[in-house]
Parts: structure tokens; sequence; C-alpha cells
């Protein structure tokens, strides 16, 4: 058998992922061949170890191979700078109607509070100065407090959605701060109307649990759930961006609704108002969003797979 | 504006891409006449560095060819590309000025 120069070079793509040989297999087969002298036969030595560490390079970023990549890299830029806003909107009006009532343990709830917020605060100013790797590294100062504070409370066995809404809200902006470019391409991605809409939803919220909640809390948390609902369900409906927005603020928002769907149970003890969920009620709502995401990862996996399977045959 | 410093062979396809639209094999001889033939990328490289320049779209696809059977695909800079560039070029001109001065210094003392 006659094996060609061209056919050993293209055993040396096969190392490539089947994304990327269909996109640039042919193109790069034209770059060697035009390279390769007169009369040669084999891949010479330094050709063969580049073409074996640039698929290596290609493969150890996974992540961007696919076509979505871009777009869930923006939409992770776009969380990355409206999370803290939309958090310190929210949280500072709400403390306003932990204080109104008045009594020592709501006001050592808020004064709690203040204390995450102040780290919230410097991640918000950290990443309005456009400044993603000190606003990733007070994010992640702000996810080991939480996660402190969190365990030094609560004993974990306690875990609640107040706290599980303070760790998802703050690991996911020390992932979105470092998976993305950040707030720089937030800023050129957004306008005016964008942050209107970001900061109205908290705000609006807030307002409805501070002066509706007092008097009416079914009333007021219907209120929010659905607002929460309907805000998620339209973002899902508009934009491929705002599609994937949507899907990231899902986590911690899902806490938020938990929050106030599920009542505090009486546990007794100092912290009868903030470990609502007990027993397996408290398992299986703190495990299902982690378990649908497992199983979404499982399944986008296995499809990949077989995808990249599928473009191995077809090459 | 805290923008990591572009490695060199990056900057020499980007540099090399200022020119205007060029296909894979052009960039490479380009970026080994810039150079003055001290770097000379291979495909490998090449072809990682533009997938993640594109990923980043600071590149773009301009056109396609086929020529004695072979498919060329040219590539252009974005106008974030351009951006990008010119500013790797402004922090490089503001080093070296540095540099320069001290040097200048550093003779007048000897």
């Amino acid at each position: 058998m006659n094996t060609t120069l061209e056919d050993r070079y293209r055993r040396l793509l096969a190392m490539y992922p089947a994304g990327h040989r269909r996109k640039h297999q042919d193109e790069m087969l034209g770059v060697l061949m035009t390279g390769a002298h007169a009369g040669q036969r084999r891949p010479g030595l330094a050709d063969t170890a580049n073409l074996v560490w640039g698929a290596l390079l290609i493969r150890l970023r996974p992540a961007r191979r696919g076509a979505a990549w871009p777009l869930w890299r923006d939409a992770l830029a776009v969380v990355s700078l409206l999370l803290p806003l939309i958090v310190l909107a929210y949280f500072t009006l709400l403390n306003v109607a932990l204080l109104r009532v008045g009594s020592p343990l709501f006001d050592a709830l808020a004064r709690s509070d203040a204390k995450t917020l102040g780290g919230w605060l410097i991640v918000a100013v950290l990443v309005l100065l456009r400044l993603r790797r000190s606003a990733a590294a007070a994010a992640a100062a702000l996810l080991i407090w939480v996660a402190y504070l969190t365990s030094d409370a609560l004993n974990w066995s306690y875990i609640d959605a107040p706290s599980m809404l303070a760790l998802t809200a703050s690991g996911l902006e020390v992932v979105a701060l470092v998976a993305s470019p950040g707030p720089a391409r937030a800023m050129e991605i957004m306008n005016w109307k964008h942050y209107a809409f970001a900061l109205a939803i908290p705000l609006g919220l807030a307002a409805v649990f501070n002066w509706v909640w007092l008097d009416h809390p079914a009333v007021s948390d219907t209120i929010m759930v659905t607002a929460c609902g309907a805000t998620l369900a339209g973002m899902l409906l508009a934009s491929a961006l705002s599609k994937r927005v949507a899907t990231l603020l899902a986590l911690p928002a899902y806490y938020l609704i938990v929050e106030l769907v599920v009542p505090p149970s009486s546990i007794g003890g100092p912290y009868e108002f903030t470990s609502g969920w007990v027993g397996p009620l408290r398992i299986t709502l703190t495990v299902l969003p982690f378990a649908v995401l497992l199983c979404v990862a499982l399944v986008a996996t296995l499809r990949s797979a077989r995808h990249a399977e599928a473009g191995s045959r077809e090459a | 504006m805290s923008q990591r410093p572009l490695q060199e062979p990056t900057f020499l396809i980007l540099t090399a891409l200022a020119a205007g639209a060029q296909h894979g094999y052009g960039i490479m001889t380009d970026v080994t006449n810039i150079s003055g033939g001290r770097v000379k990328l291979r495909a490998g490289t090449l072809y990682a560095a533009l997938d993640r320049l594109a990923d980043e779209r600071l590149i773009e696809v301009d056109r396609e060819e086929i020529v004695d059977t072979r498919l060329r695909r040219y590539y252009r800079l974005t106008p974030p590309g351009v951006q990008r560039l010119a500013a790797e070029v402004e922090r490089m001109r503001a080093h070296t000025a540095v540099a320069a001065r001290r040097l200048d210094l550093l003779g007048g003392l000897a």
C-alpha cells in the first residue's frame, strides 16, 4: 500500500476533536502540504510534535469548542456585572423591613446581612471599575466568608434557603468572573434599558417585601414568587443571551423562591426563623438543583461523545 | 484597563492580519518575515491560536477559496482585534520609551 504524506498528516490530524477537524482539517492539510518540501514522504519531527501539542491545547479547552460558547461567555459576563448590583439593591432595601420590625432577632439578622452586604459592595465597586481579577478575588473571599458564617452559625446540619442563596450567589459570581471576559465585556453588550430592567426587578421585589410583607406576608410572598417566575420565564422566551442569563440566575433564584414558599418550621432554639426546612424536605430541596445540574451535565456529555463519535466516523 | 499582555505569536499573528486578510500559510510566512526569521509558526500552534482568537472575536473569517483543490480560508482582524492590537502597541511603546530613556541616562553616566 502506498501511503502518501497527506495520509500521514491526516492520521496526525485525527488527534484533534471532531468539531475542530470538521472546521479546520482541509485548511490545515493545505498549509502542511504547501509547507512540505519536494519529495517529502513523512511529516517532520518538529511538525509532528507541534501537531500533537496543538491537539492537546485544543482538547484542554473543551468548553470553548461549542458554537454556543461565546454566548455563554457573554451571559457569564453580564451576570458578573449584574449579580452584585441585584444583590445590593434587593438586600439593602429588604433589610430596611427587618429593621422596621424592631425585634432584637430581626435587628440581629439585618446586622448579620450587613456584613455580607459589605463584601458584595466591595465586589460591586471592583466590577464597576472593570477590575475583573480583583473582583474575582473579592468574590472568592466573600464565598469563603459566607461558607464560614453558614458552617459557624448553623453547623451545616441546619443549612437553609437563605444560606444556600448566599452560597450559590457568591459562587456564581466567582465562576462568572473567572470564566468570562468580565464586566468590561458586559458594559459593551448592555444599554441603559438592560440596567434599568435588571435593577427594577429586585428593587420592586424588595419594595413589595418592605411594605406588604409586614401586614400581609402571604400576599407579599405570592407577588414575589410570581414576579421572580414571570421574569425568568420572560427572559427564557427573549433573546438567546437573556435565555442564558436567566438560566445562570435560576440557581440563586430557586433558593430565593424556596425561602418564600417553604414556611419556617418550629425546630426551637435561636435559629427558629432561619432554619426553615427540616428532615427529608430540607435535604430534597437543597440537593434538587444540583441533582438536576448533574443530570443535565451527564446528558450533555453523552450527547457530545455521540456527536464526536459520529464526526470521527464521518472523517 | 487590566488586559493581559499578548503572547509573542499572538501579537505577530494580529500584526500579520493588520496588513489585510490572509490565509493560514500566508500568516505563517508573514510572521517569519516580521520577526526577521526568529519566530516560525507551525500549523498546530497557528490553528490553536487562530481558533482562540476567533473565540475571543479578535479575528474572523474573511472569505474562502479553493486553490489547486485545497481550501484556503482567509482571516481578518475584527474592530475589537484592531483595538486590542493598538492597545498592545501602546503598552509596548510606553515600556520601550521608559527603557530607552533609562538607557540614555545610563549612557550619559558611563
